[in-house]
Formats: C-alpha cells, sequence, structure tokens
C-alpha cells in the first residue's frame, strides 16, 4: 500500500521528500526537540523530543518513526565528524583601572594563544572587554574597551587580523552572573575579557 | 550616555565591511562555494558568510560552519543551504535564525539563538518548516 502511494508519488513527479532525525545532544548535553510547523499557523504540528526521533515529510504528509540512536549515530558517522568544535571562551582578569593583564591570567592568555593557534586558518575571534562598577559609566565603556584592544594586541604575533570578528567595550553593565554590585563597589570577578575562539 | 557612546562603536564595528558576517567556513572538501547573489566563491576555511549566502557542495564536497551565536553546520556532499534570515544580538542572545535545506543532507548543533528562543529558529525543506528547540540532528532532502 505504502509502495504503491510512493509509486504513484514518483509518477507525478512531485517525490520530495525530507527527513530531520534527532540525536543526542553533544558531550553530556540533553537531547533537544524539533518540531514541524504548520507554516500558515505557526502551530507545531509534530514534535520529536527524544533522540532517534525521526520525522519523514513527503508532499503533503507525514510520519513519525524511530531510529535507533546508536544506528543513527553511525549511519551520518561521516556528516556528524564533519562538525566543528564547539567554540571555547577565556576570560582574562585586570587589576582595577588597569589594561595590563593581571599575572594570575598570564596562563589563560597562554591558553588562548595556544588555542587560537592550533585552531589555525578558519578561526574566528570575538573579544569583549569589560569593568567593575568603580568609576563612572562613561570612564568605563573607555576602560573596557582599551581592555579588549589589549587582549588583541595579545594575539597579534598571531597575524590574525583578519580573523578577529568583533572587538566591543561593553562597560560595567554586563557583570558576570552573580556579581551585579551597587554602583562604585571594586569586583575583581567584573574586571575581565571574555575571549570567544570559534 | 555612555550607553549611547558604545551603541554607536558597536554599529560602526557592525557597519565596518567584514562585520555583516554571520559565520565562518571551518573546513572545506572538494567541490564547495559559496553563492553570493551572482558571485561563485570557492568556500575555504575562513570564507565568512553573509545573510543570503548558499552554500552549495558537489558529488565529493563537504562545508562545515560556525555561526556568531555558535550554532554549527556540517553540510554533506550534494547539498544546497540557504541562510535566509539571521539576526542577532550578542548582548541579550536574542535572535532569528532560518535557513533552507534545498538539497542534501545538514548536520546541525544549534546555538545561542535556539537556546535563547524556542521559536527562534527555524529550518526548512522543500516539504516542511522545523522548528528549532536543539540541539544536535540531522535534515536530510531528496
Amino acid at each position: 500500500m505504502r509502495a504503491a502511494a510512493f509509486g504513484l508519488a514518483l509518477l507525478a513527479g512531485g517525490c520530495a521528500s525530507s527527513s530531520v532525525v534527532l540525536l543526542n545532544g553533544e558531550g553530556s548535553n540533553p537531547v533537544g526537540a524539533v518540531a514541524v510547523i504548520d507554516p500558515r499557523t505557526g502551530e507545531d504540528m509534530q514534535l520529536i523530543d527524544r533522540a532517534g526521533g525521526r520525522l519523514i515529510v513527503a508532499e503533503g504528509r507525514q510520519s513519525l518513526r524511530t531510529m535507533d540512536a546508536t544506528e543513527a549515530e553511525k549511519k551520518y558517522g561521516a556528516l556528524l565528524a564533519d562538525l566543528p568544535e564547539p567554540p571555547k571562551t577565556f576570560v582574562l582578569y585586570f587589576p582595577e583601572a588597569s589594561t595590563a593583564l593581571a599575572l594570575e591570567s598570564i596562563q589563560a592568555r597562554n591558553a588562548l594563544l595556544a588555542e587560537v593557534a592550533r585552531r589555525g586558518a578558519g578561526v574566528d575571534v570575538q573579544i569583549e572587554g569589560h569593568t567593575d562598577r568603580v568609576g563612572d559609566a562613561a570612564d568605563n565603556d573607555r576602560l573596557s574597551r582599551q581592555r579588549a584592544e589589549a587582549a588583541l594586541a595579545m594575539l597579534a604575533p598571531l597575524g590574525l587580523r583578519d580573523n578577529i570578528t568583533r572587538v566591543v567595550g561593553r562597560g560595567e553593565r554586563a557583570p558576570v552572573a552573580g556579581h551585579a554590585t551597587a554602583d562604585g563597589v571594586e569586583d575583581p570577578v567584573n574586571r575581565r575579557v571574555e575571549v570567544v575562539v570559534r | 550616555m555612555g550607553r549611547t557612546v558604545v551603541a554607536l562603536i558597536v554599529t560602526a564595528l557592525l557597519a565596518a565591511p567584514a562585520a555583516a558576517e554571520i559565520g565562518t567556513v571551518k573546513k572545506a572538501v572538494g567541490a564547495a562555494t559559496v553563492l553570493r547573489g551572482k558571485a561563485v566563491l570557492p568556500a575555504q576555511p575562513g570564507t565568512r558568510l553573509d545573510v543570503g549566502d548558499t552554500l552549495v557542495t558537489g558529488k565529493d564536497g563537504r562545508i562545515a560552519v560556525t555561526f556568531i551565536d555558535n550554532t554549527r553546520f556540517a553540510l554533506g556532499p550534494n547539498s544546497r543551504v540557504v541562510v535566509n534570515r539571521f539576526d542577532f544580538d550578542d548582548a541579550t542572545h536574542q535572535g532569528h535564525f532560518d535557513a533552507k535545506v534545498l538539497k542534501g543532507q545538514l548536520a546541525v548543533i544549534s546555538g545561542q539563538i535556539a537556546h535563547e528562543n524556542p521559536k527562534g529558529m527555524t529550518l526548512q525543506t522543500p516539504t516542511s518548516v522545523l522548528g528549532i528547540r536543539g540541539t544536535r540532528f540531522v535534515v536530510a532532502v531528496r
């Protein structure tokens, strides 16, 4: 019956078919979910939320299947192996009012340089400077930008000018979670530059 | 006031030629190109992507991409994927991402856009619209 229907679809020339297979999250990350959405209403029509869950949508009809999760990994092994490695974030700390790297961050800087060099030609780097809430907001915007530029200068010897996606200073407005202090309060955790290596 | 200054700096950065980009090619093997308007660019590690770009692989081709919200793509051979929409606020992680798999195979690990907003990311195929809630999956079109 199904074969007959498929044959008819082939004869009709409209044999386009799409499938989506949900897999386990990367590493220890949880399984997510994928929905088929009704384009007219924006509502979910079907949802898969288990590893190995598989939706096949041919013209006008959809079917829900399951696949063994291990089998799915195997079936798409070569494709999955091509996925880029996860981005990695490095945090560099700075003394109060300073753009000179804190001694405790020398190791982190070295690790950052090694990571950027290891990723090679396709690497892109995002640099975001921050301050604590000592001093006024405008000064802190400047200081955070200068810290970001100091981090950029550390990367200069690697010759990566074209691989730096963004260099921004966000001043005192983006404290680390749990470190949103009152104005004027010193907090070494917030005096930082976050560098994302992709 | 300070906020305005930073907003201006950010705007200036976004306006710089390199900064409209939304992702970077990490790996490219065999016949692998990026279609941008009428231009056909070779895909190679470091190639920057813009909204509207179409990634195309031939029968021996593969392309891997990381987007600036940390979404990752791997295209298999004989595949064609167009990025229709990508906007991302890297302060709030709010944004929208829509791509269409026209043919072939695409492996995905979703990033901050899907993480922050369950309606933020969609993938289309010739026969469906998929809402991406995360995180790791494969779309195949034939």
